[in-house]
């Protein structure tokens, strides 16, 4: 670890027991930068709602006093990336959709947790502004600078009550560098808040580049999505955009990778079709298995209606492995130049027929009019661990030299 | 150690599964209160874990008499005798409809007195659990075991200050350094 950078992560989101896949960014950017750190602290803020649905969060005081309680007593540092330190930090919250609320809760409770000491770290990078920035400029020592990076697909819902758009701006005001993972997010918070439209600046989400795939795929057959199960990630439209090309080419298999309250109806979906047997539903599945999922399928197929960045698209590539995705935002930005050689886009539209149009355009000039490798490599030097660590320290360090 | 998970509605099962089996694979004796519910067979606890569970799922409201016997009992009953024959599926269709339109929305109403009852079932069940105080160690694995925790817990703290409580069982900084 190098001796002069002293940094703390703090962030809502980081994978734990029962979700291994959620924030699994932050913990890949842990372990990207961790090599190049004195000491890396990573505080989680997990949410613990408690409470009526509605009530204030010291509705019950008693809950509260016994929690501050707990933490006081319960620092157990746990071993995570990189050989750094994670601090499970349980943060009560209200069982409210006010986004202000989680954001005053995240910043007491790291108060609590570090026993009213401001963290010690000269450096400190938050995830996820409104709860995990708010929290970090609150509990920062006063010649501390702190960073941020903003993911959140929920950006917009959460500008849109106002008081945690007030709380939103105070953080960009307090804040030493503000990152944004992607286009849509830069757009949505440049028009919303245009006196800092030049403090914001891209930082990538680090990608696992180290294991790719031994042969190219022959055929495009072996379809494969990682996604939630959810309405954004439209599995719908990718099952019946599915049966239409499998009326063509019967050998098509679809894997699907992801969790979500949409199972249930998209299994029924899969059998009304008439697709069951050759779809799979996995599951929620552990990000160390994504390469291995990339690396054993012909295509990743995106069909997402909104992403901030698009790291799967990154992964299925850094794997080897060609892609049909949507313009959904961030992926646009990701393949912008290298469209062709990736793989294909496709607008978002609600007919299936423009995914298997796209589809069929593939395949008709794969692998001939593709170059998966060259498309590897470019991304490779935009979103491997090693660019996207020397892209943190080059920020940590400019503030440092002035 | 001797270490209790407190997990009264179990709203982590992955995560309390994983982490009772990690504990009793370092040689812990792993004990853990939780709630009932068909989702364990996806996650099972380990069979070294003891378990006791609450039994708060099966706690319920109690059904008014007029309701039990004149929209339960008898229409539900007129329909599986006429189910029997060749009306099968009408009959069947008709007792669904029933239930969710009738049944339903009273079931609906008492769902409040249900969860207060169950609130106080679970607090009983995990007071009993811990009441020997044959551990050194307790995991309060979810929002609710804080919550519970305010009957009991303050007083134990008082009374054990050396006792050991953590919010998860997952590998430790100082022991990663060490491997």
């Amino acid at each position: 670890m190098n001796a002069d950078r002293h940094v703390a992560v703090v962030t809502p989101w980081y994978p734990d027991p029962q979700v291994t896949y959620a924030g699994a960014f932050v913990k890949a950017q842990v372990e990207a930068v961790a090599g190049g750190c004195s000491d890396l602290d990573v505080y989680h803020l997990k949410s613990w709602p408690v409470g009526e649905a509605g009530a204030p969060l010291d509705a019950n005081p008693e809950v509260l006093d016994l929690h501050a309680r707990l933490l006081a007593r319960a620092d157990a540092p746990l071993a995570t990336a990189g050989g750094a330190v994670l601090h499970r930090v349980p943060t009560l919250t209200p069982r409210d959709t006010a986004w202000i609320t989680h954001s005053d809760a995240s910043a007491r409770w790291l108060r609590t947790f570090l026993g009213g000491r401001p963290l010690d770290a000269p450096i400190v990078h938050a995830h996820v502004p409104i709860t995990g920035g708010w929290a970090a400029l609150e509990n920062a020592a006063p010649d501390a600078r702190v960073y941020m990076t903003e993911h959140s697909s929920f950006l917009a819902d959460l500008l849109d009550q106002p008081a945690a758009r007030a709380r939103y701006e105070q953080v960009l005001e307090r804040a030493d560098g503000f990152f944004v993972v992607g286009e849509p997010l830069h757009d949505l918070i440049a028009a919303t808040f245009p006196r800092f439209a030049d403090k914001l600046e891209y930082i990538a989400n680090p990608i696992d580049f180290r294991t790719a795939r031994a042969e190219a795929p022959r055929s495009l057959r072996r379809w494969l999505s990682v996604a939630a199960l959810n309405e954004r990630k439209r599995i719908d439209y990718l099952l019946e955009a599915f049966r239409r090309c499998r009326a063509d080419d019967p050998e098509l298999t679809l894997t699907l990778a992801g969790d979500g309250k949409l199972r249930p109806a998209l299994e029924a979906l899969a059998a009304d079709l008439g697709v069951a047997d050759a779809v799979a539903f996995l599951g929620s599945v552990d990000p160390s298995e994504v390469p291995g999922l990339m690396a054993s399928h012909d295509l990743f197929v995106h069909t997402s209606r909104h992403e901030t960045f698009g790291v799967v698209v990154v992964e299925a590539l850094a794997a080897g492995t060609p892609v049909l995705v949507s313009r959904c935002g961030g992926s646009d930005q990701v393949l912008r130049g290298i469209e062709s050689e990736a793989g294909r886009l496709y607008d978002v539209d609600d007919d299936p027929d423009v995914l298997v149009a796209a589809y069929l355009e593939l395949r008709e000039r794969y692998p001939e009019k593709t170059d998966v490798d060259a498309a590897r490599e470019l991304l490779r030097a935009k979103y491997s661990y090693e660019t996207v660590a020397e892209r943190h320290f080059e920020v940590w360090d400019r503030e440092g030299r002035r | 150690m001797r270490i209790v998970f407190v997990a009264p509605k179990s709203a982590w099962r992955q995560a309390l599964a994983a982490e009772s089996r990690a504990a009793a694979d370092a040689g812990h004796a792993v004990r853990v209160v939780a709630e009932e519910n068909p989702d364990w067979d996806l996650t099972p606890l380990d069979e070294r874990v003891e378990v006791r569970w609450t039994g708060a799922t099966k706690v319920s409201a109690p059904e008014p008499a007029f309701i039990a016997v004149f929209l339960r009992k008898i229409p539900l009953g007129v329909l599986r005798a006429v189910g029997r024959g060749p009306l099968h599926g009408p009959a069947d269709r008709l007792s669904r409809w029933w239930r969710r339109t009738v049944l339903g929305p009273l079931k609906r109403r008492r769902w409040p007195e249900t969860k207060r009852l169950r609130e106080a079932h679970r607090r009983d069940a995990v007071a009993a659990a811990v009441a020997a105080g044959d551990f050194d160690w307790l995991v309060l694995h979810e929002p609710q075991a804080v919550e519970l925790g305010v009957h009991w817990l303050p007083r134990l703290l008082d009374e054990r200050p050396e006792l050991v409580t953590t919010f998860s069982f997952e590998p430790r900084a100082e022991a990663a350094r060490e491997r």
